[in-house]
């Protein structure tokens, strides 16, 4: 039975969750709770079964449930007690949270809460493409559970629609299982998600790519028969004229990603508009004192290794909330995205401190420079907005004799 | 050889217009069968239903005017209404019956204000008409300007300068939880519901009828028409058909409960021919737009959405309420409606010219809000036609709900957990939505992914099943015990799943 006395709540149990718990736990707390809906620790990172997890942290190629396991074992070793099964469905300013699960409905207290809620995939519903209703639409992460999870394969002959990573993934995954994959289609000129998964997972299968291409109409009545596709203009407009139709029974999304924060809503935590998630400073805490969060419900990462490393950091700051040693959070400085940047995180960070900064671009280029306002400057081979950019600011980058600064604008300009 | 069955009144379809009138016969010491060709009760044209239940049957005439002046221009206000019609009467009554029937049923029912808003002469011209309508059919109303509606409508853009709100507020069900109610109750009280069950042929025989279905022949007194989009195959069955079915379609969309506090009326621009702009706040707590094209539809197949109508929607959505951003939608659904070709104003119900034990139910919308006078009037219609009509002491009207624990307090909730710990297991985050909910929604009928949905919501959030969707199909599978590659969406071919892992490859040798 998890005590009332609680120190620090981590709400989620995936890599974010488990690495701001296992901090929290390390700091020497007593009382770290986590709470997950699943039914196990590790998030989704269960249905992950391919590799590439764990490369920069720690210098191994481990596939999603491998990377998972070391988190889980040393969060079980370390003594973070966990609540599985259990929905917190409601938060407050003052920091209590409400949890439903099989015992009951009861409230928690704790000093500190990590946000480690995640990411949600984007809807066909939500992407407004017209046609009919059928079964076999479904995202790719859904379609994932039940291929790797479930032991299920939603069909034969499939279109997927987006190149995000998971569609990717995905793409290769269904080949693998004898699925014909028969197109990958994608709104924007270039790929959606890493340069590693477009090799492995579609060139080296000879899976078709359509770039500048979306789909203009889902037809079928009970199961999906066919998607119609079309060109697309530069304003992501189709163009009469080019539709094609693809018959398959299957239809994946692999869309977007949103951040999942309909909690952190109802606590009143300020969102970034842009990134869909909590505006954060440089120790994850939210504009709400006490409340931090880490990974991708701050912001959408493209690698598990930096959703670990953003956990750990809200996890470290909660545990110095909790036992009131948090450090004054005071002259903040205010990052702004300013040209080809479309955001940094964190939002906020403070004078002096040493601090890793991750960005994303909004449009692919070469030879750039990255530039913090006059403080730093990095060169770049290439950009594109599918891989993070990580600069880190180290203490002597702000010996500015010009005063005291209130805003940065961190642009990527061209270097010529 | 398969067993005949026997039953005194067949009536065909499991709309709110068959089960309505099932739920009245149930009352009586009649035997009632329904039969419907679905997985499910509720999955024809209730769907296009906006669950409003009409306070005056003015309104409700002002309402079907939207459709007359879309298919005949220029009428003058007299040949828009008709005061004393059939129609007018019932939906009165059944407006009147509602609130009670609804604690009955215990249903939501909640009453909402309604505007009609203009901005420019074409509007205002509209709007004279609506006021002309509304002092001839002695409708109460009160004229607005930009202040008096920004006054019920603080976000409603300024440019609508000129409206009317009438005296009394309108009703509002979800249409899918009366019809599911509706059929609850009957079967409780005796009415046999057969699900999956479709008409083949119907044979007049002297004094009822032969009916072969595809769960067997149905031997039957009595057949009552209620087969909504197809109400005319079925009376051409019986050799009875004297009227056709015209279809209109309309676009629907679901908006983000997060921006639900931003309407708080039922908002409808003024009438313009072929178009029906309204947006209003769903009892769920979203807003709901209904689009802005009314297209005449091949039939009730036509399910599709439209990018054209998309555009035009969205268009709508933000010269009405700037404030509601494109991204709010979280689904979209394209629906129609039938009419019948006889008299499209009106709803036929009758004893068929053709034959005296075939009676036609074919109801046109709006018609959720006169089901309870409806079916009362088509009871009578039987009794003129000789069926005893003896009451059933044991008569029970009611029935209860499904708890929902996102509506309880923490004590009650706290109390059903400990009765059923699966209460406490939230399955659907959106619209928190426990796996006793969903395990409850299958014993009482649920066979299908809709099927849950329909009966507590789960997948209706603004993920749209993304996080429930497996788990919800995984439930289905458990307790209907089925693998899961037999869980369909809404029954038929929809199945989610078509193969287990590695048949694919096992198949390809």
């Amino acid at each position: 039975m998890v005590s009332h006395d609680i120190d620090v709540v981590v709400i989620g149990a995936g890599p974010a969750g488990l690495a701001a718990a296992i901090k929290a736990k390390e700091a020497g707390l007593d009382n770290v709770c986590i709470i997950e809906r699943g039914e196990h620790l590790g998030g989704l990172l269960d249905q992950c079964i391919h590799n590439g997890f764990g490369l920069v942290y720690f210098s191994e190629d481990l596939t999603g449930p491998e990377y998972g396991q070391r988190f889980i074992e040393k969060a079980n070793d370390s003594g973070v007690e966990s609540l599985l099964k259990s929905m917190v469905v409601k938060i407050f300013p003052d920091r209590r949270v409400a949890i439903s699960n099989e015992k009951g409905f009861t409230y928690l207290s704790p000093k500190a809460i990590v946000l480690a809620m995640g990411c949600r995939e984007r809807s066909r519903e939500a992407l407004l493409i017209p046609g009919k209703r059928p079964a076999g639409v479904l995202t790719a992460g859904t379609a994932q559970r039940y291929v790797n999870v479930n032991g299920y394969i939603p069909g034969k002959e499939v279109v997927i629609l987006g190149s995000g990573d998971v569609g990717m993934i995905m793409a290769r995954r269904l080949t693998l299982e004898g699925v014909e994959v028969k197109a990958v289609v994608e709104i924007l000129p270039y790929v959606g998600g890493l340069i590693r998964n477009e090799v492995q997972c579609l060139h080296d299968f000879d899976i078709p790519i359509l770039l500048g291409h979306t789909i203009v109409e889902v037809h079928g009545s009970e199961r999906v028969e066919a998607v119609t596709i079309a060109k697309v203009d530069k304003e992501w407009k189709p163009i009469a004229g080019t539709e094609r139709t693809i018959e398959c029974d299957t239809l994946l999304m692999s869309a977007g990603l949103i951040p999942e924060n309909e909690l952190s809503r109802m606590a009143g935590v300020e969102l970034d508009s842009v990134t869909g998630g909590p505006v954060v400073d440089s120790s994850m805490e939210t504009s709400i004192s006490g409340i931090f969060a880490g990974g991708n419900v701050v912001h959408v990462n493209d690698l598990v290794d930096n959703v670990t490393w953003e956990g750990e950091a809200a996890g470290v700051s909660a545990a110095a909330f909790a036992v009131g040693k948090a450090p004054p959070r005071k002259s903040k400085v205010h990052l702004k995205a300013g040209e080809n940047i479309r955001y940094i995180v964190p939002q906020t960070v403070i004078a002096g401190e040493e601090v890793n900064l991750s960005m994303r671009v909004r449009e692919p280029a070469e030879k750039v420079r990255i530039k913090v306002g006059d403080i730093l400057t990095k060169g770049l081979r290439a950009v594109k907005p599918s891989e993070m950019v990580k600069v880190a600011i180290s203490s002597k980058e702000w010996e500015n004799p010009n005063g005291e600064i209130c805003e940065l604008v961190v642009s990527c300009e061209n270097r010529r | 050889m398969k067993k005949q069955l026997e039953t005194q009144v067949l009536i065909v379809g499991a709309g709110s217009t068959g089960l309505s009138i099932a739920r009245e016969l149930s009352k009586y010491k009649v035997d009632v069968t329904v039969v419907e060709k679905n997985i499910d009760v509720a999955l024809g044209v209730v769907k296009s239903s906006l669950g409003l239940i009409f306070s005056s049957y003015g309104l409700a005439n002002a309402n079907s005017l939207i459709l007359k002046s879309s298919v005949t221009p220029d009428l003058s206000p007299s040949e828009l209404f008709e005061p004393d019609t059939l129609k007018t009467r019932l939906g009165r009554e059944g407006f009147d019956a509602f609130p009670a029937l609804a604690e009955e049923l215990d249903i939501e029912f909640r009453m909402f204000r309604e505007l009609i808003i203009g901005r420019d002469e074409p509007d205002f011209r509209s709007l004279d008409l609506v006021e002309e309508i509304c002092r001839g059919m002695n409708v109460g109303f009160e004229r607005l300007d930009r202040e008096g509606i920004q006054a019920y409508e603080p976000h409603i853009s300024k440019d609508y300068t000129r409206g009317l709100t009438y005296y009394g507020d309108e009703g509002q069900i979800y249409p899918w939880e009366y019809s599911i109610a509706l059929a609850e109750n009957a079967r409780d009280n005796g009415v046999r519901i057969m699900l999956l069950t479709e008409i083949k042929g119907i044979t007049p025989l002297s004094g009822g009828f032969m009916v072969d279905t595809t769960s067997g022949a149905i031997k039957t007194k009595f057949i009552i028409n209620a087969g909504g989009g197809y109400a005319d195959k079925i009376a051409e069955m019986a050799e009875v058909r004297d009227f056709g079915l015209l279809f209109i379609g309309n676009q629907f969309h679901i908006i983000d409960k997060r921006f639900g506090g931003m309407v708080n009326t039922i908002v409808e621009t003024a009438f313009r021919p072929g178009v029906a702009e309204m947006i209003k706040p769903t009892l769920s707590g979203n807003i709901l737009l209904a689009g802005s094209g009314l297209v005449e539809s091949k039939g009730l197949e036509d399910t599709a959405t439209k990018a054209e109508l998309m555009k035009q929607d969205l268009a709508s959505m933000q010269r009405i309420f700037p404030g509601i951003p494109k991204g709010g939608i979280i689904t979209s659904y394209y629906a129609v409606s039938a009419f019948n070709t006889r008299d499209p104003e009106n709803h036929l119900l009758e004893v068929s010219r053709g034959n005296a034990n075939f009676l036609n139910a074919v109801v046109r919308m709006p018609g959720m809000g006169f089901t309870p006078a409806m079916s009362r009037y088509m009871v009578e219609l039987l009794a003129n036609q000789g069926l005893e009509l003896t009451t059933k002491a044991d008569f029970n009207p009611y029935r209860k709900r499904i708890p929902r624990v996102s509506e309880l307090s923490d004590e009650e909730r706290k109390g059903v957990i400990a009765k059923d710990p699966r209460y406490g297991h939230i399955i659907c985050r959106c619209e928190e939505v426990s796996e006793g909910e969903i395990v409850e929604a299958i014993k009482r009928g649920a066979r299908s992914v809709v099927g849950v949905k329909y009966r507590t919501r789960a997948g209706m959030g603004r993920c749209q099943r993304g996080f429930c969707g497996p788990r919800v199909l995984e439930i289905l599978a458990r307790e209907l015990d089925i693998p899961m590659t037999e869980v369909t969406m809404k029954g038929g071919l929809s199945r989610v799943l078509l193969y287990r892992s590695k048949e694919l490859l096992n198949a390809g040798g």
